[in-house]
């Protein structure tokens, strides 16, 4: 072996990366030569420094909770934006001959953009800015601009002057009625999953939390349960698992609190979970091997003081049921 | 919120069967995986750069990506090697990004691969001012800035986060050799940049 070949050994055995064999080479070798001992030694110093002083940011619960916060944003957008028109240029979803028709459709499109700058219409021809409306049902419109959406025209038929579109019409709504009202309640509950703004989407849950019990139906939890495991905003999340502490204690609720118990990063939200599971802990569904074995990660992973020993409590007064 | 199986909670269901849930746009499968994986990931990304703000840019990236890409997902690696590769990636990519606008770069030779690879010049005023800082980490983070991305990223990913080489190849989509090539590069000029430090 060449002395450049022991020099790389001395790196890999600095690395941590040296095998059995390698190791006693090197050995035999460092008892004969200083240079290689000096360059050793210079290595493993080296090592030890790097790992005493890592540069770089602290990766913290605190930057952690933050980068979570700030991606559940991001997705919610993400996951909107490709719920729309995106989702049809999915290359895995876009099959070779809808490609074709797309490229067609769009070279058509094209054309009749090229069309409309060469040749602009004339004012007479440009459709009137006032369109009258009138909503069904029983909701009133605000006196306000109707925005227009998605306008779609059906096939012209030649000879006709007559023509047919189709389009969304979005109207400020204003509605009143009882928290009770199960299509108050949809709204809300639409408001609380759907909202960009969280006060918004924080008085939404605060009035679900208002209404009476008996009026909270399926629909309704598990648009809190989702509030729960998924909002951006920790006051949301802990209002949430508020409203659900209200409704009958069931499987599905205790999923959801071991859920927010495991994964969340608020740590005030691991508190009001683990607290309203042991509450629950006496009833029918008792305390089962899945909530036992994430008891017993948290007993000794979270980094909440009050978690671990609440955990260590709850594990010791289940086991010795 | 659907399940196939409301008795099997998500948190004890295997990544591959999340993977398979999340493909099918079940959005908490997908969020449960990010949970289970970001800590990494943060990690790495802290340890690469220098800011909390590029830390979390590169964790949203990394999760973006996985989450238009999850549909392609084949199963031919483990998902956490998956988003491990993707992780590694976007901070080379963020790196790379970050040094084209940086003006403090000097870019003076290529090193054996032909990367640029550069001397950061002390913002203070030239290399009088590096000699007297005692601050030994902060002298550690500008002897990293003279490591092309490649080999700071192997550097850190096995000085800091204790990876195998062999593991630190899987994430780099690259032959073993040339992880360990990247890593005695930058032991190396590691140790040259420190020689007075250490």
């Amino acid at each position: 072996m060449t002395h450049d070949d022991y020099r790389e050994l001395l790196f890999i055995a600095a690395s941590g990366e040296i095998d059995a064999d390698g190791r006693d080479v090197l050995e035999r070798h460092l008892r004969t030569c200083e240079e290689c001992r000096r360059e050793y030694a210079g290595l493993e110093e080296l090592h030890a420094r790097l790992i005493a002083h890592r540069p770089g940011i602290e990766p913290d619960d605190r930057l952690l909770n933050q980068a979570r916060q700030e991606f559940r944003i991001a997705l919610r957008k993400e996951v909107a934006r490709r719920s729309s028109w995106f989702g049809w240029f999915d290359p895995a979803v876009l099959a070779p001959a809808s490609g074709l028709a797309l490229g067609a459709a769009c070279t058509v499109a094209f054309g009749f953009f090229l069309g409309r700058i060469a040749f602009p219409p004339s004012a007479a021809e440009l459709p009137s800015p006032a369109v009258s409306l009138s909503p069904a049902g029983g909701v009133r419109p605000v006196e306000e601009e109707t925005r227009i959406t998605n306008v779609h025209f059906a096939e012209h038929r030649s000879g006709s002057d007559e023509i047919e579109f189709t389009f969304d019409a979005v109207t400020p709504v204003r509605m009143r009625g009882s928290i009770d009202d199960p299509k108050i309640q949809k709204v809300l509950t639409h408001a609380m999953l759907n909202e960009e703004n969280p006060g918004v989407r924080l008085k939404a849950v605060n009035a679900i939390n208002r209404q009476g019990l008996e009026t909270q139906d399926v629909e309704t939890k598990a648009a809190l349960i989702k509030a729960m495991e998924t909002d951006s905003n920790a006051g949301v999340r802990k209002e949430a698992l508020s409203a659900l502490m209200r409704l009958p204690f069931d499987a599905e609720i205790k999923k959801a609190l071991l859920h927010a118990l495991m994964s969340d990063g608020n740590p005030g939200l691991r508190v009001a979970a683990i607290n309203a599971l042991d509450s629950a802990r006496t009833g029918a569904l008792g305390v089962d091997s899945d909530m036992l074995g994430i008891l017993k990660q948290k007993a000794e992973t979270d980094d909440n003081n009050y978690i671990r020993v609440k955990a260590r409590a709850v594990i010791q007064e289940a086991t010795k049921q | 919120m659907s399940l196939d199986n409301p008795q099997r909670s998500y948190l004890m269901m295997e990544d591959a069967d999340l993977v398979r849930k999340a493909q099918q746009g079940d959005i908490l499968a997908f969020e449960q995986l990010v949970f289970r994986h970001d800590k990494k990931v943060l990690s790495i990304a802290a340890r690469y750069v220098t800011s909390a703000d590029d830390a979390k840019d590169i964790y949203q990236e990394v999760f973006l990506r996985v989450y238009r890409g999850l549909k392609k997902f084949r199963f031919r690696s483990e998902f956490s090697t998956w988003v491990h590769r993707i992780t590694v990636n976007v901070c080379l990519t963020h790196r790379s990004r970050r040094r084209r606008t940086m003006q403090t770069l000097l870019l003076d030779d290529r090193d054996e691969d032909g990367e640029a690879h550069g001397e950061i010049r002390d913002p203070a005023g030239g290399p009088d001012n590096l000699a007297v800082d005692a601050d030994i980490a902060s002298r550690i983070e500008r002897a990293l800035g003279v490591l092309s991305p490649k080999q700071r990223m192997v550097f850190t990913l096995r000085h800091f986060e204790g990876y195998r080489l062999g593991e630190i190849a899987q994430m780099m989509d690259c032959m073993e050799g040339t992880v360990k090539r990247y890593l005695f590069t930058a032991t190396r000029r590691m140790r040259d940049q420190l020689k007075d430090a250490v």
